[in-house]
């Protein structure tokens, strides 16, 4: 099985690239990889909505059933990556819901304030935008 | 979408005055000796979200997903469907209705209808 790069519902614009969502690191040679160890995880990408406002900007994802210890948020080198291994059995029903989700977030990212809430399976990842980046007005001399 | 921005915002608008949409909730159904389990993914939705009906042998859940529609939230990306959930299942087994039990948890509604002592399976000994 190999990793499938999310569908983007939109061409990329300027504004998206900044955030240059989906492949993780390895994605450009995830075939290559596959090839090799032909057992690469099955990682499911899960779907996230990105939103800004003055202050913040906000990803958004929907994790029905997980809860907040079983989810791993790691932020590095400017990447957000969302995961979680989850595996279960019972009786009747083998579940396996692992996902990952990584997001590579914009410069202008505080990233020592960076927070996240989980509210009825719904991720809520706050990232506060430094204060020198919000828009400054300049006059002209 | 160079005016991305005031583009968004205002379509943001209009979806919300626009009617309701909805959506099918994933659901996984399992049975055993008494009950029939059925767990819906509804994530967004609080337990005062959740609306459950049984219509003669219709089971109709709605869940209306709470805090999603924040003001002044500008979207840059968005990948997740719209809409609040809607699922209809038609059963087509003799179900305890007064037994019914719901519970939600971390978005997931777990459902379990005790099934009818009719329906129930009965052993019949050899004499």
């Amino acid at each position: 099985m190999k990793l499938i790069r999310y569908q983007y519902p939109q061409a990329s614009t300027a504004l998206d690239r900044l955030f240059d969502f989906g492949s993780p690191a390895f994605g450009r040679f995830g075939s290559i990889f596959d090839d090799l160890f032909s057992n690469p995880p099955a990682y499911v990408q899960a779907a996230a909505d990105l939103y800004e406002d003055e202050h913040n900007y906000y990803a958004r994802l929907e994790l029905p059933g997980f809860k907040k210890d079983e989810l791993e948020l790691e932020l590095e080198n400017a990447v957000l990556a969302i995961s979680s291994v989850k595996n279960e059995k019972s009786e009747v029903l083998e579940t396996c819901s692992s996902f990952r989700r990584s997001i590579s977030v914009p410069d202008d990212v505080n990233s020592a304030k960076v927070s996240a809430e989980l509210k009825d399976g719904l991720l809520t990842v706050t990232l506060p935008k430094v204060e020198g980046s919000k828009p400054r007005q300049i006059t002209v001399d | 979408m160079n005016s991305t921005a005031s583009d968004n915002c205002n379509s943001n608008t209009v979806a919300q005055a626009a009617p309701r949409t909805w959506r099918r909730p994933a659901y996984d159904v399992s049975e055993n000796a008494d009950a029939f389990n059925l767990e819906v993914s509804l994530p967004g939705v609080s337990r005062d979200g959740v609306d459950i009906s049984v219509e003669d042998d219709t089971l109709q859940i709605t869940g209306t997903r709470t805090g999603v529609a924040d003001n002044g939230w500008q979207a840059l990306r968005r990948e997740l469907p719209a809409g609040d959930y809607r699922l209809s299942l038609r059963l087509n087994v003799e179900v305890n209705e007064a037994k019914i039990k719901a519970r939600v948890e971390n978005g997931v509604l777990e459902l379990t209808l005790p099934k009818a002592d009719a329906a129930k399976l009965r052993k019949i000994k050899v004499s």
